[in-house]
């Protein structure tokens, strides 16, 4: 017997199954007879069994256990007794053929479910597993049965009825029950209602058992103050020596960021790592961190910093003033702003410094001597400018060889009147000695800079943009460029203003502000266009367009500029170019320019037609912008052109056709330009041997001679007298080319008709089907024509050439007839 | 024109003492500044205010932003030689936390973290532990 429990003084002994082979079912017999055995005791090498009668018959073990097996169900999962009872159920559902009685098997298993406490327990497990009623003569308290249909339900998955088992147990007794809680841990923690009734059966073993007590804080539905403290002491329990699970563990406890790749990285982790990111970077270099970052790390001195650099008195002042950095930038701020000294808001360091600033930074007479506090801060200098500038500001030699760089930044202010009174000799060679004398780079570069304008002044203008290269060198800034394309622009030809191009492509590249790179652009074309544009469109200037039209350009006009100068100049690049556009009106800009490019690169009917598509696009915007104006009337010029020579690449037809659809043309111009594009059609379809399409007749020559009988009052007289005679002239040319096409289909049909008349059955009614055919076709070619006898007769269309359309269409109409009456 | 070619005539900046780009008001205060002292130099005083006074009235009529315009010459080129060349009282460097400062809301940051990761951590020993002996 195993110890007993402390509690209860109930035995320990844990569940046996028994003899492996008792409840085992053999087939015994013969090949003719067999039947159902089963073991129901085990003895020194014998199995009894249950065969012909109630009275168990010893097999020996050997050969017991060469007989064949028969498989019941839930065996595996049972002890002996179990089996026997499922033996017995078995046998009583018929599904076994024995002549052993059910009763002599159920006292079998009474008797090895009794042999002993743990044989008790193996037994009573086997019945909840099979679901069978409590066994009195297993003797086991209530409580035990509870246990076992507790730690059914929880490997069925049943959660609740787990839970209601275990709240029947003894509240301190069985503390397995913690384990079996943690099993169903995942349901508990998804469901708080459940979470909390297992917190409650945890409560008792939290303090013996490391398990509970993390379950249980786990299930509460907000973190516990010790929860670092509970994940100290449960991350060995629960992961061993996972080095990983350690590493977020201390990362979480002790701080620190956590290990990259963190397994369960959830939302409450992530924002323990950003604040811990946060606080690093606070407590290093806070430069990445952003306002509300800073005041979740609580890191008020850099917030007070920026708002006084922003020269944001407001955000100052939303700060705690507790806080001694919120003070001393608020005076820093009243200095800045207002020149008063606050001394006890000033940071005791920082106090004397801005006094001292203040006694040079005021008005006064006569000269002061700067103080070392003065010298030694770059900062305070800005506050000198006026002074330093009129020369009221001296530095002892001490100073002067202790801060050199103060001494050539006082020296460089000082040109500044001598600028102002244009004494350019004084100017270069006070620059020239700061330049030789300075270490520091701005310095340096600013008195180049001064000495160039002064050189520049002197008429030296080479020596000038020499001293700004050097400057540009040693420190790029745009000024230094644009000052450079200034000096550049007025040097003589032959280069000219040329020569300042490169400089402002130099300006576009540093600076960083869009405006600035517009100005520096526009300055660049209008120079180059001074100089008299031309063919030679430099490279450089080029490439300032190329990268102004790659980037969003703000105003609308400089942005078509800049299309108009690629079209120019440009437009082999243009042609299949993708500008950036900013808003509808740029999109349509750049559209028409593109296809303009297209249409200059490869003339064709197609990119005239994309030209005309294009503008028609631009004129729908509202308003219409101004420029379409003139480009509509280009256009026009092109379709004329198109349209009265004989060896244009381009078709202009389909343009037109676009023009007339969107009703850009005037009364004039619609009738105009439909007619000359029906002619145009017209004789292209003749020369492809085919009359012109319905269609186009319809929209081209029939419906603009419509439009114009029922508008022409809209006309002025000359108008009216110049569409009259270009309607008539392209009418003329449209029948002529119908008519032509009627005879020369007709010679055709005529030769077909003949070759018919040479078959074998020129009767036959095959024959006759086919000439019948051939004049339905005819016909058909002279219905489309006898409509213009009718168009011209309104027209000055003159009467030969009527009478001679006349002529030709009666004749084809009375052969016709004449061959249709030979077949009828 | 000169020798060298073309030079800048007149550049409204430098005649009132002002930074390149100096916004209206500095440039009228420095024409009060200057103005003030004309009136002892007498004809000479008055050709002066002339000046000063179309000056002033280009940089008031100049367009904005006036850096877009490439004209006049720049002096200073670099603004910061107006501001601040370098650090100092009045251009003070980052601020930093002290490392004795820690945010309100790390503890409640740390045990919502822990509490969290207490939670897997509990799944996971389920997982590994399996259904307990009877």
């Amino acid at each position: 017997m195993r110890s007993a429990c402390d509690a209860c003084r109930t035995p320990l002994d844990p569940p046996d199954a028994g003899p492996a082979r008792i409840g085992r079912v053999v087939l015994v017999g013969n090949r003719l007879l067999v039947r159902h055995a089963v073991a129901v005791a085990q003895r020194r090498g014998a199995v009894l069994v249950l065969d012909r009668t109630d009275d168990p018959t010893p097999l020996e073990t050997d050969r017991f256990d060469g007989l064949a097996r028969v498989p019941l169900p839930h065996e595996d999962a049972l002890g002996a007794a179990g089996r026997l009872w499922v033996a017995g159920r078995a046998r009583v559902d018929g599904s076994l053929k024995a002549r052993w009685s059910d009763a002599a098997v159920r006292a079998a298993a009474v008797r090895t479910a009794t042999a002993s406490v743990g044989a008790r327990r193996g037994a009573a497990l086997d019945l909840v597993t099979l679901g069978l009623p409590d066994e009195p003569g297993l003797r086991l308290t209530a409580s035990e049965l509870t246990w076992y249909r507790a730690r059914a339900a929880a490997r069925a998955g049943d959660t609740r009825t787990l839970l209601r088992l275990l709240g029947e147990l003894p509240p301190g007794g069985y503390p397995g029950r913690v384990h079996l809680l943690l099993y169903r841990a995942a349901d508990l923690l998804d469901d708080p209602g459940l979470a909390e009734r297992a917190a409650a059966l945890l409560e008792p073993f939290a303090a013996a058992s490391p398990d509970a007590q993390a379950l249980r804080a786990a299930l509460r539905p907000g973190a516990p103050p010790d929860a670092p403290d509970l994940l100290a002491a449960f991350a060995p329990v629960a992961a061993g020596d996972d080095p990983q699970a350690a590493a977020i563990t201390q990362a979480i406890t002790s701080g620190g960021p956590l290990p990259g790749g963190a397994r369960s990285s959830g939302p409450a982790m992530r924002a323990l790592d950003t604040r811990l990111a946060q606080l690093a970077a606070a407590r290093r270099e806070p430069a990445d961190l952003d306002d509300e970052a800073l005041a979740a790390v609580g890191l008020v001195a850099e917030r007070a910093r920026r708002a006084y650099l922003d020269g944001d008195g407001e955000r100052l002042g939303t700060l705690a003033t507790a806080d001694e950095a919120v003070r001393h930038y608020r005076a820093l701020h009243a200095f800045r702003t207002a020149g008063k000294v606050d001394a006890a808001g000033l940071r005791p360091d920082a106090a004397e410094t801005v006094r001292r600033t203040e006694e040079l930074a005021q008005r006064f007479t006569g000269r002061r001597v700067a103080a070392a506090e003065v010298a030694a801060d770059p900062s305070t200098w800005p506050f000198l400018r006026a002074n330093a500038i009129d020369e009221k500001i001296t530095l002892t030699e001490r100073l002067r060889s202790e801060y050199p760089r103060f001494a050539e930044w006082l020296a460089l202010c000082a040109t500044r009147t001598s600028l102002r009174d244009e004494r350019w000799d004084e100017v270069a060679a006070a620059a020239e000695r700061i330049a030789e004398r300075t270490e520091a780079d701005p310095i340096l570069a600013e008195a180049l800079n001064v000495g160039a304008y002064a050189r520049w002044r002197l008429g030296d203008a080479e020596e000038a943009l020499a001293l700004l290269d050097r400057a540009l060198a040693t420190h790029p800034v745009e000024a230094h460029a644009v000052n450079a394309a200034l000096v550049a622009a007025g040097v003589p030809a032959p280069r000219g203003g040329r020569a300042a191009l490169p400089y402002l492509a130099t300006v576009t590249t540093l600076t960083a502000r869009p405006r600035v790179r517009q100005g520096a652009v526009e300055h660049a074309i209008a120079l180059w266009r001074a100089t008299g544009g031309g063919p030679d469109y430099p490279a450089v200037l080029a490439s300032m367009v190329r990268a102004a039209l790659a980037e969003p350009q703000e105003d609308d006009e400089f942005h078509r500029t800049l299309l108009e100068l690629s079209l120019a100049h440009d437009r082999v690049w243009l042609a299949d170019a993708e500008p950036v556009a900013q808003s509808p009106a740029q999109t349509r800009t750049a559209r028409y320019h593109i296809a303009r490019a297209a249409y200059a690169e490869h003339p064709s009917g197609d990119t005239l037609r994309g030209a005309a598509a294009a503008l028609v696009a631009a004129c729908r915007l509202d308003p219409r912008p101004d420029w379409t104006g003139v480009e509509r009337e280009r256009l026009v010029d092109e379709l004329d052109r198109a349209l009265d020579a004989a060896e244009h690449p381009a078709n202009p037809a389909p343009a037109i056709a676009v023009l007339l659809a969107a009703e850009l043309f005037d009364l004039r111009q619609q009738l105009t330009f439909a007619a000359r594009a029906g002619a145009y059609l017209a004789a292209a379809a003749q020369a492809r041997g085919q009359m012109l399409s319905a269609e186009a007749e319809r929209r081209l020559v029939l419906g603009p001679l419509d439009v114009y009988a029922r508008r022409k009052a809209e006309l002025s007289r000359r108008e009216r007298q110049a569409v009259s005679t270009v309607l008539a002239a392209c009418l003329r040319a449209v029948a002529t080319a119908m008519v032509n096409v009627a005879v020369t289909r007709n010679n055709t049909l005529v030769a077909l008709w003949r070759g018919l008349d040479g078959e074998a059955t020129p009767a036959g009614p095959r024959v006759l089907a086919r000439k019948a055919e051939i004049l339905d076709r005819l016909d058909r070619y002279l219905e489309r024509c006898h409509p213009y006898l009718k168009a011209m007769e309104d027209l000055p269309v003159d009467d030969d050439f009527q009478r001679q359309v006349r002529d030709v269409l009666a004749r084809l109409t009375a052969m016709s007839t004449r061959a249709r009456r030979s077949i009828a | 024109m000169s020798e060298g070619g073309m030079v800048e005539r007149r550049n409204p900046y430098l005649i009132l003492g002002v930074p390149f780009g100096a916004p209206r008001e500095e440039a009228t205060r420095a024409f009060l500044r200057r103005t003030k002292s004309l009136r002892r130099l007498g004809a000479a005083g008055h050709a002066l205010h002339t000046d000063l006074t179309g000056a002033l009235k280009e940089i008031e009529d100049r367009p904005e932003p006036a850096d877009a315009a490439m004209t006049p010459y720049r002096v200073p080129a670099d603004p910061d030689l107006e501001r601040a060349i370098g650090t100092g009282v009045f251009s003070p460097p980052p601020e930093t936390l002290p490392p004795d400062v820690v945010p309100r809301d790390l503890d409640d940051l740390r045990a919502a973290a822990a509490h969290e990761y207490l939670r897997h951590l509990v799944r996971l020993r389920a997982q590994r532990l399996g259904v307990p002996a009877p």
